[in-house]
């Protein structure tokens, strides 16, 4: 994931703004896409990655919190960096409180808003790493046949091989065939790394709460 | 009217310069010979007539003979040119009161009555220069009544001073642009922030963009191609403030009316841009439809600029209430059908009461808690100003629309 070169979109309505912004990002060798409104970004960013958005608070059409929230209502989590050129604490208290990374008035330090859209940045790469991790972890577990997705239950609630196979009627030496096959299909080192991921699945909760 | 119809009609005989004393010149100058044609409407009006004193007449009344000569000058005429009676019967009255300029055609004039021809300036009123004793220029309403006496003819001239009603309406134009510079500077003050936003996009992109280029100059192998075209973009970011500044310094002076060929559609933009943010505080959107090429206009600047800015405020206030639709402020502009150009903004406000609708444009009406009610009438005064006409009616399906139309000419 990191790998991939980090993009930035810039959405503010004032083209002086956008261009300075464009050509900041350019001293950093940050790829930033310059949008004039929010509509333009959401045509444009269906098909691309962003990693930040620098967006101003007051634009035409839906405002900058406006579109925080919109985003936030369809859990697109991409980090926003508000910039504005008047301040107004209720304003930034409300972009701040819905998750903004950082809310800056016009004009700001280079180093200001580069360290903050950074740390949008790697807020995303790291969230994105997870996801990802979640979905590899997913599709690992839907490789397991029936049985098996039985065994990793009963593994990730701490049952030992005898006691599962008294559990399930099979026998203790089927179960640790089972369970070395669990371990190595969903690539864990161990069976404790194991329980890590039933945990991360929700297996244990939910079959504790079946029971 | 009737009156003054009556004596210049009334035949009068001589005067001779030697009536020196007021009695006499006062008969005079009422006309003794009335008898020959007396006065239409009977006796009653004659016995008044007869005994008027021209000396409480409100207007000056000067008598001339054929020669140029004056023979009949009443308190007023003293009053208007400052010359007393005595020093002036007898003498020509074209040195007197007729400025040098004017002195060649006025004789011209005279002869050319004369000799048989028609006096153009004859019965009927009309605005001219005077000349008072001190060597000051009056502005003068006049009509002239020429009277044949035997064979000789009379002028009788009935002048009225323009110098109190000309001074009137100067006060009364200056108060009306005073009003309308408070208004300017009222509705500039609640744009102050909208303002302040303005100007600081621009300095902001130019501190960006100088710390940038000094960040390229630092590197190693500075890339000009790209640090020229970056302070290229400060100078135009500069020009853009200094436009902006310039743009409401006019709108907040004092100024004249003047009358320039104005583009309207650059003058809506100009107002949009420096409502726009004030506008988005508002949750206002803005739409226009504006057609080009306008025919160009004459007329001032800023007042027109502050006829559609009064409009854009009204609009944005009208809709500050509305919260179950979007408030959007359109703006059209188009040629008018009887040439000249028609500009309308429609809002989606609160609309109009009809029962205020006839009463929105006088002074001091506001259904607004805060409304000094003066700027819809500032709107009217100026667009009047302007030769143009204003309107306002419900809009469809909601809030209100008001329009402009301007001629040409402005």
């Amino acid at each position: 994931m990191t790998d991939k070169p980090a993009v930035v979109a810039v959405i503010d309505d004032d083209p002086s703004i956008r261009d300075a912004l464009g050509s900041l990002f350019e001293t950093v060798s940050l790829k930033a896409d310059l949008f004039a409104s929010v509509e333009e970004y959401l045509q444009a960013s269906k098909s691309r990655l962003v990693n930040c958005i620098v967006l101003d608070v007051r634009l035409p059409g839906p405002s900058g919190l406006d579109f925080q929230a919109q985003l936030a209502s369809s859990n697109d989590e991409t980090p926003i960096v508000f910039i504005t050129a008047h301040a107004d604490i209720p304003m930034s208290v409300r972009a701040m409180k819905a998750g903004a990374i950082e809310f800056l008035t016009k004009p700001f330090r280079h180093q200001e808003l580069l360290d903050a859209v950074r740390t949008g940045i790697e807020h995303d790469q790291s969230r994105r790493a997870e996801v990802q991790a979640l979905a590899d972890l997913r599709s690992r577990f839907a490789s397991l046949t029936p049985r098996e997705r039985q065994m990793m239950a009963l593994l990730a609630e701490g049952r030992m091989t005898k006691q599962i196979a008294g559990e399930t009627g099979i026998s203790a030496m089927t179960v640790r065939i089972h369970r070395n096959q669990v371990v190595s299909k969903m690539g864990a080192r161990s069976t404790a790394d194991l329980v890590r991921m039933a945990d991360k699945l929700g297996l244990a909760s939910s079959k504790g709460q079946a029971d | 009217m009737r009156v003054s119809g009556e004596v210049y009609k009334a035949p009068r005989r001589r005067n001779r310069p030697n009536s020196r004393n007021g009695q006499q010149h006062k008969a005079a100058i009422s006309g003794r010979s009335r008898q020959k044609r007396a006065p239409r409407a009977g006796g009653k009006i004659g016995e008044a007539f007869r005994s008027f004193d021209w000396d409480r007449a409100l207007d000056a009344i000067i008598v001339m003979d054929s020669v140029g000569i004056v023979s009949g000058w009443n308190e007023q005429a003293e009053a208007t040119f400052g010359w007393p009676r005595a020093q002036i019967l007898g003498k020509r009255l074209v040195d007197k009161i007729v400025p040098p300029r004017y002195r060649t055609a006025h004789e011209a004039g005279v002869r050319h009555f004369l000799a048989g021809g028609e006096g153009p300036l004859l019965n009927k009123r009309f605005e001219i220069t005077g000349l008072h004793k001190d060597g000051h220029e009056l502005r003068i309403e006049l009509s002239i009544a020429p009277v044949k006496v035997g064979n000789r003819w009379t002028f009788t001239a009935f002048v009225r001073d323009l110098t109190e009603s000309k001074r009137i309406a100067e006060t009364l134009r200056e108060t009306r642009e005073e009003l309308a510079w408070m208004s300017r500077l009222t509705a500039m003050g609640e744009l102050t922030a909208s303002i302040a936003h303005e100007i600081k996009q621009p300095l902001s992109a130019i501190i960006s963009d100088t710390e940038t280029n000094l960040y390229w100059l630092a590197s190693q192998k500075p890339d000009i191609e790209k640090v020229r075209t970056i302070t290229q973009r400060i100078g135009q970011d500069a020009n853009r403030a200094i436009d902006i500044i310039g743009r409401i310094r006019s709108l907040m002076n004092k100024t004249g009316a003047e009358r320039v060929p104005l583009d309207m559609n650059a003058l809506i933009h100009e107002v949009l841009d420096l409502t726009a943010w004030e506008l988005r505080r508002h949750k206002v959107s803005v739409k226009t439809e504006l057609s080009s090429p306008l025919p160009m206009i004459l007329g001032d600047r800023i007042q027109l600029q502050q006829v559609i800015l009064n409009l854009v405020l009204n609009g944005m206030e009208a809709m500050a209430p509305v919260e179950d639709r979007p408030r959007v402020v359109s703006v059209k502009s188009e040629p008018h059908k009887e040439g000249g150009i028609q500009v309308s903004l429609h809002d989606t406000g609160i609309g109009i009461d009809p029962a205020s609708a006839n009463h929105i444009f006088e002074a001091f009406f506001t259904t607004k808690p805060n409304g000094t009610g003066m700027g819809l009438s500032i709107c009217r005064s100026i667009i009047e100003a302007h030769d143009g006409r204003i309107s306002a009616m419900p809009g469809n399906p909601h809030g209100a629309v008001f329009q402009f139309s301007l001629p040409i000419g402005g």
